[in-house]
């Protein structure tokens, strides 16, 4: 399953996506039918858990998304396993369209987020 | 004399909350539910508006497809087997729902497949026209294939209102969400919470997550995106990701796993991939082989 991954996130790069983001988020991508990865087995204990599919592979889902898909080198604010989407343990809900602000700067923990910037808003009424 | 600036009008469009509009329809663009979830999810619904409105002696009208939501649905989902209905239907209650007066929630009741077999109808200006009148009354919630309709949506409603952003809500969706790991009482709260709430900061949590790159940085930027394998199925359309200078870009996906071994289990992975060649155009005039 990750080439597959892998072969998306090349071609959101080909495309030239990626190169027009100023920040990315990456949210769940723990379940599949890869009948070699039990999703049950997942727990929260963070992306040194062995029985995730990246762990096994790549040692961690970091090393996954940094080396092998190679988004450090688009040099931009990028958080990963953020609790939204498909996956065994929480979906938050996003505002798509919406002003956020991706804080990225918590070097010493690794830990960041992203949060709804309270701009004006129009309701129609 | 000091003359005072007009302050500029807001950009972010955020559509009417459910205390407003006081009805929550629930819709279903892509595939049908099992039936056993379909009554799931209306139960869940029903009790939670009881619990939040009917003490304040606040009545919410819960519908599906614009109609009775007690009433048993699709029943041609025998025949369309991974679809929730024909795509001329999916579309008649798509635009049933947001071309209604009354304002609304609209909150797709799963995902699955099917959405984008709607692109078709939706290069027709009218039938985009009557859509788009009614995005900005019709607060929009789903996520998985309804990414495409959020495409659509933000991209059809910024060129008929430039300068503004549409907003729509990537979320939980009660025929699967609610119920499918056990536990997601706080999914079910803060999707009321975005359905009800007025203000962004109250709509919306936090969200946390680990640092990908030692760049580390704090940038603003408008959140686009959704379910990987939708984004892509969009390029090459008139509903493709932006490409402006602030976006952050957000990404999920479910299954990404190839047309081999899915053909077999969703046979919709395979009209999912044609759908794409003909929305994109590159089959016009050419021969298409299938092996």
């Amino acid at each position: 399953m990750p080439y597959r991954l892998d072969r998306f996130i090349s071609q959101l790069r080909n495309v030239g996506i990626l190169k027009a983001c100023t920040g990315m988020v990456l949210g769940d991508f723990s379940i599949t039918t890869d009948t070699r990865f039990d999703s049950s087995k997942i727990t929260n204990e963070g992306e040194n858990n062995n029985n995730n599919m990246f762990s096994r592979n790549f040692g961690s889902e970091g090393n996954f998304w940094r080396i092998v898909c190679g988004l450090q080198d688009l040099n931009i604010p990028i958080l990963y396993q953020a609790a939204i989407g498909h996956g065994n343990e929480q979906n938050l809900p996003i505002a798509l369209g919406a002003f956020y602000m991706l804080d990225c700067t918590n070097k010493e923990e690794m830990n960041g987020t992203l949060k709804i910037v309270s701009d004006e808003c129009s309701m129609m009424l | 004399m000091t003359t005072l600036k007009q302050a500029p009008p807001p950009s972010n469009i955020f559509p009417p909350s459910l205390n407003h509009c006081k009805i929550l329809n629930i819709i279903f663009p892509s595939s049908a539910p099992l039936k056993v979830e379909y009554f799931k999810g209306i139960k869940i619904l029903e009790s939670e508006i009881i619990k939040r409105y009917e003490r304040n002696n606040k009545k919410i009208k819960l519908l599906v497809n614009s109609g009775n939501a007690s009433e048993e649905i699709y029943s041609l989902t025998e025949v369309f087997t991974f679809l929730s209905d024909t795509d001329e239907m999916r579309l008649k209650n798509l635009i049933k729902a947001f071309s209604s007066a009354d304002t609304s929630v609209v909150v797709c009741g799963r995902g699955g497949y099917g959405a984008i077999r709607l692109f078709r109808y939706f290069e027709q200006k009218e039938v985009m026209d009557q859509i788009i009148e009614g995005l900005d009354k019709h607060r929009f919630m789903g996520f998985s294939d309804a990414t495409f309709l959020h495409q659509v949506f933000r991209l059809e409603y910024a060129r008929k209102h430039p300068g503004k952003h549409l907003i729509t809500i990537h979320g939980p969706m009660p025929m699967t969400s609610f119920f499918s790991i056990p536990n997601r009482q706080r999914d079910i709260d803060l999707t009321f919470n975005a359905m009800v709430e007025t203000e962004l900061n109250l709509a919306f949590p936090s969200v946390a997550g680990k640092v990908l790159c030692c760049c580390s940085e704090k940038i603003r930027g408008r959140l686009v995106g959704g379910s990987l394998t939708c984004l892509l199925a969009c390029e090459g359309t008139k509903w493709s990701l932006e490409r402006e200078e602030d976006i952050i870009l957000f990404l999920e996906d479910i299954n990404v796993s190839g047309l081999s071994t899915l053909l077999i289990k969703n046979p919709y992975n395979f009209t999912f991939l044609t759908q794409h060649y003909f929305r994109v155009s590159y089959s016009t005039g050419n021969a298409i082989s299938i092996r």
